[in-house]
């Protein structure tokens, strides 16, 4: 009996084993057909010193602390996000840490599967599971320096699933998790090292993460100094050194490029005339990755009127405006905050060239003296406004001033030093009307100023009773924006979800609703021809800018 | 005399003192605050308030205004500078860094002015109304009324993208490891913040000149039969060198706390164009330590105007 036993024991162990080794086999197999391989640099290594500049202060290196939108020029160098995002605007894997990510439990965990062999900057050793949940779990904790969190309301927590598995979960379903991924919250560091060097304010200044180049030097106003990291995993990166400039003064950015003593340059839109000139210059734009126009509150009397806003929108004439302040490197916009063409854009050509939108003085004017006299208001009605100390911020308000001023509006301005300033101004809730812009790269982007408990949502969450109120057909307007957002952002299905987005942008724009997109932004980047390579196709990403890893210089 | 220097020296603590408090005082009565700019202004335009509280705190901003000046004080005595609030960096070691700098470029422009300034005023004064003297005042006329951001632009387009004879800017060179590059990347700027000086100098010295050349003792050198050149360099030029002596020394620290448009223009690591990046940014220890250092300069420059001018003139007695 004992000997059968044993004999089946050993049969089933000898299955076992057999199965095992199957499984051993098979599963690898399996797994590689679903990974995604990295994407080759695309030239073999030139070195040399690759120079960028930049055209503002740097805030810091370290991506998830750098505070500004155009902060992505430099800080993808050496950071990298767990999902990057491609040239058509939609996750690349072949460029990301994550090779592949799975929504489980009905939306409400995301499952990324991690490369192997993804090996930090400085001897840290490879990149794991524990890393990357550790990362995303930074997004919550305000001591690391976050200023995401509420971008990432829905997000709980992120946990380890194996050595290259993370789980992301949520609280609640959001469609629009790995869009919001693309940019700088799920930067990957080493905890080791932001442990050994003590926390954020070290690791603001010299951190650590995957990308092709590591920190060496940061002279603030200055430059920085990055080193090729030579165990980056998708082979050996272009150049030897990349050195970001900080070049403020446009003309003199500009030249540089001019000389080759710069590579690739950010070009302010009134030296793209020059730039175009010069064929040793070649420039790249990008359209509609911002738009550039102004907020306004509904809940600040005499702007609760509907008709008052349409007057304004059409007392402006926007190609005017492109022309005199943006020497026409900016688009009209014809739909809302997306450009028409875009996924999520709409077709708003009716609105904006029909009686409810089109540049219409006489129409406007009218609109305004009917307003003032129904409410009792004198002529010219006063409204009251910010605008930041930036020659093109103070053009546009300065424009708005004189063309609301033909219609029979008197815009006061107040002038501030940077956009911090202009907020703290607007939050006394005295303030009609704020020259501004903003980002159209996500759709979560419209959540956080058109949510009436967004951070941008002025006369809803700051300023409630502290004379800002909303007629009963704006609140129904705001209802029915936050139903349709709630809505959207948790659509997994695609088509449908932007079916929903497109309903958001048009309500906002029939009601004028929070902020009037008027002129969508056009990025521009020249790269020196003779000595650069990685510029025969446009360099710019999907979120408007450029990854300094593309570039190489020519031998 | 020595006595003089060092009461003239414990003078300078109670105006630092002032200056410190004045410095401080209108840091503060810049509008907003560093603790916003950190927070940062999200995609959507707005601050997260609990994130704003939380580095207020941090930053020590919740604090009296007297506390604040008191700790800050206290520091900069004991030499802990203190942190930038944006980058998290030591102020100290970036403001030596860029002091570096700056006396550089007003060494080399102050020597350029007086290289240039002196004898051109001489040679107009030598040649009054003549047309070598109507160049040399429209030479100086130019001088003072050109903006240096305006000429600074103008020779980066000719030197560097027209000719490319000369880097557009920067600056990491070394003067005694690569002099060859030092001097390639300071010429444009000295040469734009040195004709500022040499102007007035050209003007100060011709000046000078003329009313020496009116003094008796001059038409007695003359007279004596004394070559032009002995009574203009030995006679005229050590009384008329005086107030010229006076106007460089007090220059040299207007050189060092002016720099700023041409360091913008050239993109170089300077002390002034460091201050006024932080006032933009609100990064109050930077900005206060800044203009401290850049205010100590200028009294350290009048002192030696001082003491040079007591040299010169032994009629004066400081008792």
């Amino acid at each position: 009996m004992q000997s059968l036993c044993w004999f089946i024991g050993r049969h089933a162990y000898l299955r076992g084993l057999v199965m095992l080794l199957l499984w051993s086999i098979l599963t690898p197999l399996a797994l590689a057909a679903d990974l995604v391989q990295p994407r080759p640099q695309p030239n073999a290594p030139t070195g040399g010193t690759l120079t960028i500049g930049y055209m503002r202060e740097i805030s810091s290196p370290d991506g998830f602390q750098a505070v500004g939108s155009f902060d992505r020029m430099y800080f993808f160098a050496g950071n990298e996000t767990l999902v990057s995002i491609g040239k058509d605007g939609l996750y690349d894997p072949a460029e990301s840490l994550a090779y592949a990510y799975e929504v489980l439990d009905d939306g409400k965990r995301y499952r990324f599967h991690l490369r192997k062999g993804v090996e930090f900057q400085g001897g840290l050793g490879e990149m794991t599971a524990a890393d990357v949940a550790w990362s995303l779990n930074r997004i919550h904790q305000a001591d690391t320096g976050s200023r995401w969190s509420s971008l990432y309301r829905s997000f709980d927590r992120a946990v380890e699933v194996d050595r290259y598995t993370v789980d992301a979960l949520l609280k609640e379903r959001d469609a629009n998790l790995i869009i919001r991924m693309f940019d700088r919250p799920s930067i990957v560091h080493s905890r080791k090292h932001w442990e050994a060097v003590g926390g954020a304010v070290q690791h603001k200044i010299r951190p650590l993460a995957t990308g092709p180049y590591q920190l060496v030097d940061w002279q603030v106003g200055i430059d920085q100094k990055w080193m090729k990291h030579p165990a980056y995993w998708r082979g050996q990166p272009m150049a030897d050194q990349v050195v970001i400039k900080v070049i403020t003064e446009n003309r003199t950015r500009l030249a540089a490029l001019q000389t080759g003593e710069v590579q690739v340059a950010w070009l302010q839109a009134e030296q793209i005339p020059e730039a175009q000139k010069d064929p040793n210059i070649k420039v790249w734009s990008f359209g509609g990755v911002g738009w550039d126009g102004w907020a306004w509150y509904p809940g600040l009397a005499p702007l609760d009127d509907l008709r008052l806003r349409r007057a304004l929108v059409k007392a402006v004439d926007r190609n005017a405006l492109n022309k005199a302040v943006y020497l026409n490197t900016l688009m009209a916009s014809k739909a809302h905050t997306f450009p028409t063409e875009s996924a999520y854009g709409i077709d708003a050509k009716d609105l904006w060239d029909g009686e409810v939108l089109k540049f219409d003085p006489p129409a406007a004017k009218k609109l305004v003296q009917e307003v003032a006299r129904d409410k009792g208001l004198k002529l010219p009605i006063e409204l009251q406004g910010v605008c930041e100390q930036r020659p093109d911020r103070q053009l546009v308000c300065e424009f708005l001033q004189a063309a609301w001023a033909e219609v029979g509006v008197k815009l006061h301005l107040k002038i501030v030093a940077n956009a911090a300033e202009r907020l703290a101004v607007v939050e006394q809730c005295q303030t009609h009307v704020n020259q501004t812009g903003g980002l159209t790269v996500a759709p979560h982007d419209m959540e956080g100023i058109l949510l009436s408990s967004a951070t941008g949502n002025i006369s809803m969450r700051v300023c409630q009773g502290k004379g800002h109120t909303l007629t009963p057909n704006d609140a129904k307007v705001q209802a029915e924006l936050d139903r349709l957002l709630n809505e959207a952002a948790q659509q997994m299905d695609l088509p449908q979800a932007l079916a929903i987005y497109k309903k958001v942008q048009r309500l906002a724009l029939e009601n004028l609703w929070l902020y009037v997109p008027a002129m969508l932004r056009v990025n521009y980047i020249g790269c020196h021809i003779p000595t650069t390579g990685g510029c025969d196709t446009n360099p710019i990403r999907g979120d408007g800018f450029v990854r300094v890893g593309d570039f190489w210089r020519k031998r | 005399m020595r006595k003089y220097l060092v009461r003239r020296l414990l003078n300078m603590l109670p105006t630092l003192i002032l200056v410190s408090l004045g410095v401080f005082a209108l840091v503060r009565w810049l509008p907003s605050d560093p603790a916003r700019l950190l927070a940062g202004v999200d995609d959507s335009g707005a601050i997260d308030p609990a994130l704003y509280a939380r580095i207020t705190k941090e930053l020590g901003l919740d604090q009296p205004i007297v506390v604040q000046y008191a700790y800050w004080l206290g520091g900069v005595v004991r030499g802990n500078w203190g942190k930038s609030y944006l980058s998290g960096m030591e102020v100290l070691p970036q403001i030596v860094h860029r002091l570096q700098f700056t006396v550089q470029l007003a060494i080399a422009a102050w020597l350029f002015g007086l290289l240039l300034g002196i004898p051109l005023g001489t040679i107009s004064a030598v040649r009054r109304n003549s047309p070598l003297d109507i160049a040399v005042t429209a030479f100086a006329i130019s001088g003072v009324a050109i903006p240096h951001f305006w000429l600074g632009m103008m020779l980066i387009v000719l030197f560097a993208v027209w000719l490319g004879w000369l880097p557009y800017g920067g600056f990491d060179a070394n003067l005694f490891v690569t002099p060859g590059l030092w001097i390639k990347q300071m010429l444009l700027p000295t040469f734009v913040l040195g004709t500022g000086l040499a102007a007035i100098l050209m003007r100060q010295t011709r000046a000078a000149l003329l009313e020496v050349f009116r003094e008796p003792y001059i038409l007695t050198a003359r007279s004596k039969g004394l070559q032009e050149s002995r009574v203009i360099w030995t006679h005229a030029m050590k009384n008329s060198l005086l107030p010229v002596v006076t106007i460089a020394s007090l220059q040299f620290g207007t050189l060092v706390g002016g720099t700023v448009v041409t360091e913008t223009v050239f993109t170089l690591p300077g002390l002034g164009k460091f201050v006024v990046d932080a006032v933009l940014r609100r990064d109050y220890l930077v900005v206060q330590m800044g203009l401290l250092v850049l205010t100590m300069a200028v009294m350290f420059s009048n002192f030696i105007a001082d003491v040079v001018y007591t040299y010169l003139d032994p009629r004066i007695r400081y008792d």
